[in-house]
């Protein structure tokens, strides 16, 4: 997973952020691939959550400093070994697909994914997410164009769908005692033994499961089937991993927690991944996914990787009770007005966002909400 | 590791968790659980078919109790369902190593097999109950003694005439169409319809089963039989103590020949003790009172002595002791084989095809065996047709199936094939040599057949089902995990 290293960790805990201080701590033993560092690891996130739990909200107590000290101490050695890689893992040229009931097309689109990447598509409800996500996992057959996973040679469809994990949208309901579900994931992927218990434990302290371990599928709710099924994923070491709707299940916070624990593991030194995921969570999404495919009507018609994508005017949208001609009236006729019902959105080609926002402020404009879309693909919607 | 599963050791939870975290194949066919509880249920069983009283002379209850933990055994294979149904290596796309396809096979083979087991159970605690209680030389020992103590106490009223019968024999290849002819039968000694030619084949195979033959001149004879004196007999006891059981010729020889008068009280004494060992409630006044008088004597004898329900008794006894001999074990080992067998197949198709490829796969199997039923009706078709029917079918299946391996859609025809090609393959051994043996019976049909051509019919038909068995695990090893893996991972359409 993505190490900044210990530094950052250290950064975290200065500022009492001390739930991420945590997940942060594991994921760098996992980098380093210490198993006795893992344990500690594992002890002390054991630790911090039954604190947390008990006294919700007092700080850690100085035990969990002190521990935390040794565990930095310990990493900050081990942590210089790691090395960097950057391998493409998959190319999509120009697939496409109809499917041979109903009407609707995807046409050829074309995509790269490195290891490391988080792929975000984006686009409204039925026009071809879905259908685009599950070409890439091998599960439609494709009419046209070429998929490559570059670390597989020679690969039949199985080894494909070994490579390739996809959690769909609907996440399929799982049998029996949760925790039993993660050992054997696990195990049919080849993590065994006393490695198969270090790293299931590890992957319910990662995502704070712990406490549910015990639990069946009925006792819990979707927001942590999505939990406990991206933990399972993620037991299996897949180099792809493809999320079709994640989002959907979880509350806002959980949301962001998610979000940014994929850009964590996606990063991952050890074990990078290509993340593909799909989301009505548009700007949720674009923080942070490294490239953006927007879909509309089964085609591709906005592609854009972070930092690379130019302007072509700037653009804002912002909630307000002011009528659309007071705001013409302060902005000029320079600035393009659109009232979409629920908020205003406002383009101009030679107004930046920031002036913008200047002038409405200036003139005691109530503004309940805004954001700068210049580099979004919201705009498109 | 939390394991509420009810009267489950410690060992069975060590194991259980080591094969989940290391052969998570092999966990999750629940073998181990399997096996684990028919033990159980087998122990508990047989202690209970222990308590619960049950006399060896009465009839036995094998059906009710066969029934019973047959119903019980179907629940027991519903409830492995549902765990087995839960984790499925295949289906997740796991690490599948070589011999995956051999292990799974036979771990849901074993378990189904165990799960066949305990009906046998209360019909092997009842041979053990019977076999404690009586001794099959006591048995034998006791049926001489009332047969010998009725001949002597009856033996002014019985008959001691031999039965005579004079017939010709004659050569098979040139007489055996007059022997059949029916103004060569007359009614014999006994008044039964006989035949006064018999053809030399006839005469060989009835000759042994007569109590003594006499020779007149080259070409007539005369069966002689013995009067009945086996009041009370078992056919059990006479295969396995023909030494010490006392037929009806030996009991002429012993008791009738050298006849001398019994002390009659004292006979009648030792009599009803036998007797009432077999027969509790047996009366001591052996008296002719409700005999018919038409009767034959040895109805009459049964009547007065009260030996039809002794005989019953007896019989209960020895069907209870021998229930496992002659046929019992071949054939329940067949009924056991097949069953296991059907129902791995089906377990393994279920878990490795689609939900709905799996039911069509049972439609398309009703529908094909309708259809060509009807065609070999109409068609009028004879066995050997139907053979080579069903070796086609199972050639088309493996085509269609070889096919798929190419494919780059999953296809639910292709699934249907694949099924249909493992669910048969057992059997075509034992089709290719029924086969063959049909082709013989056709080529001697109107010809005389060498001597000895079929004799090893038996031997062959069982090395036919042992072939499909071997040549099913083997291409479960090699090529139908291959097949499967190929088709399920394929991209659907």
């Amino acid at each position: 997973m993505n190490v900044t290293g210990s530094g950052e960790i250290a950064a975290h805990l200065q500022h009492n952020d001390t739930s991420l201080a945590v997940r942060r701590m594991l994921d760098l033993t996992l980098e380093i691939g210490d198993q006795e560092l893992m344990k500690e690891a594992i002890q002390w996130s054991k630790a911090f959550h039954a604190e947390t739990k008990q006294h919700p909200d007092k700080q850690p107590s100085e035990s969990f400093y002190v521990k935390a000290e040794n565990l930095l101490s310990k990493t900050q050695q081990a942590e210089q070994h790691i090395r960097p890689s950057d391998l493409t893992l998959l190319e999509a040229q120009n697939i496409s697909k109809t499917y041979s009931k109903g009407n609707f097309s995807l046409h050829p689109i074309s995509l790269s994914v490195k290891g490391g990447d988080i792929l975000g598509i984006v686009g409204e409800n039925g026009h071809g997410k879905t259908t685009l996500l599950r070409c890439v996992a091998g599960q439609l057959a494709l009419d046209r164009g070429k998929l490559d996973y570059k670390l597989l040679s020679n690969p039949d469809f199985y080894d494909v769908r070994h490579h390739v994990a996809f959690i769909p949208q609907r996440i399929p309901r799982w049998y029996g005692r949760l925790k039993d579900n993660l050992h054997f994931s696990a195990a049919i992927y080849g993590i065994q033994g006393e490695q198969n218990e270090l790293m299931v434990d590890f992957m319910l302290e990662r995502f704070n499961l712990s406490s549910y371990q015990d639990l069946n599928w009925n006792q819990i709710s979707s927001g942590y089937r999505t939990r406990f099924e991206i933990a399972r994923i993620l037991l299996q070491r897949p180099r792809i991993l493809i999320l079709d709707e994640p989002l959907a299940n979880l509350d806002i916070n959980a949301q962001q927690t998610i979000l940014t624990d994929f850009r964590y593991m996606a990063k991952s030194v050890a074990h990078p991944m290509g993340v593909l995921l799909s989301s009505q969570q548009l700007h949720e999404v674009e923080k942070i996914a490294d490239s953006v495919l927007l879909i509309k009507n089964g085609h591709c018609i906005y592609q854009v990787k972070k930092g690379t994508s130019e302007k072509q005017s700037f653009a804002l949208e912002i909630e307000t009770t002011s009528s659309r001609e007071s705001l013409q009236q302060i902005l000029g006729t320079n600035v393009n007005i659109q009232f979409n019902g629920g908020f205003y959105t406002i383009t101009s080609d030679t107004q930046a966002v920031q002036e913008i926002i200047g002038l409405l402020v200036n003139r005691q404009i109530p503004i309940t909400y805004f954001r700068d879309i210049t580099y979004s693909t919201k705009r498109y919607f | 590791m939390k394991f509420n599963r009810p009267f489950t050791p410690g060992f069975i939870k060590k194991l259980d968790e080591k094969l989940l975290l290391n052969k998570s194949d092999s966990w999750s066919t629940r073998a181990h659980m399997v096996i684990y509880y028919c033990l159980l249920f087998m122990v508990v069983l047989a202690g209970i078919c222990f308590i619960v009283p049950d006399d060896p002379r009465s009839g036995s209850k094998e059906p009710l109790w066969i029934t019973l933990v047959c119903l019980l055994a179907f629940i027991g294979f519903i409830v492995w369902m549902i765990y087995l149904l839960r984790f499925n290596v295949f289906k997740r796309f796991g690490n599948l190593d070589q011999f995956n396809g051999l292990k799974t096979f036979l771990f849901y083979f074993i378990s189904i097999v165990f799960m066949l087991l305990p009906p046998l159970v209360q019909p092997a605690v009842q041979s053990v109950r019977a076999n404690m209680a009586y001794t099959g030389e006591e048995l034998t020992k006791d049926m001489n003694a009332i047969n010998s103590k009725v001949l002597l106490l009856e033996h002014d009223s019985i008959p001691h005439k031999w039965y005579a019968d004079t017939f010709v024999v004659v050569n098979s290849l040139e007489g055996r169409q007059i022997a059949m002819e029916d103004e060569n039968y007359i009614i014999n000694s006994r008044g039964q319809r006989f035949r006064k030619i018999l053809d030399t084949a006839d005469f060989n195979r009835r000759a042994p089963e007569q109590d003594s033959v006499r020779q007149l001149n080259d070409s007539m004879f005369i069966f002689l039989e013995c009067p009945e004196y086996m009041f009370v007999s078992n056919g059990d006891l006479l295969s396995y103590y023909p030494n010490l059981y006392l037929d009806s010729r030996e009991l002429y020889y012993q008791y009738v020949l050298n006849y001398k008068a019994p002390e009659k009280k004292k006979t009648i004494d030792e009599l009803r003790a036998i007797l009432k060992k077999y027969n509790p409630r047996v009366e001591g006044k052996f008296a002719y009172e409700s005999v018919d008088r038409e009767w034959e004597y040895t109805n009459k004898i049964e009547s007065k002595y009260g030996l039809y329900k002794v005989d019953m008794n007896i019989n209960h006894i020895t069907s209870r002791k021998y229930w496992w001999d002659g046929y019992t074990v071949p054939v329940l080992s067949r009924i056991i084989y097949y069953i296991a067998l059907g129902l791995t197949l089906l377990v393994i198709v279920f878990r490795r095809t689609t939900v709905r490829t799996f039911f069509l796969t049972l439609l398309a199997a009703i529908l094909i065996t309708i259809i060509t039923s009807l065609v070999l009706a109409f068609s009028g078709a004879d066995s050997i047709s139907v053979l080579i029917l069903l070796l086609s079918y199972y050639a088309a299946f493996g085509i269609l199936s070889f096919i798929m391996l190419g494919g780059r859609v999953r296809n639910v025809f292709n699934g249907i094939s694949m099924n249909l090609f493992v669910f048969t393959t057992a059997f075509v051994p034992l089709i290719i040599v029924t086969l063959y043996y049909q082709i013989l019976r056709l080529q001697y049909r109107d010809k005389p057949e060498p001597e000895g051509l079929f004799d090893n019919q038996l031997r062959d038909l069982l090395l036919g089902e042992i072939a499909g068995f071997v040549l099913l695990l083997l291409l479960m090893t090699f090529f139908f995990k291959r097949l499967y893996r190929a088709w399920y991972a394929l991209p659907e359409q």
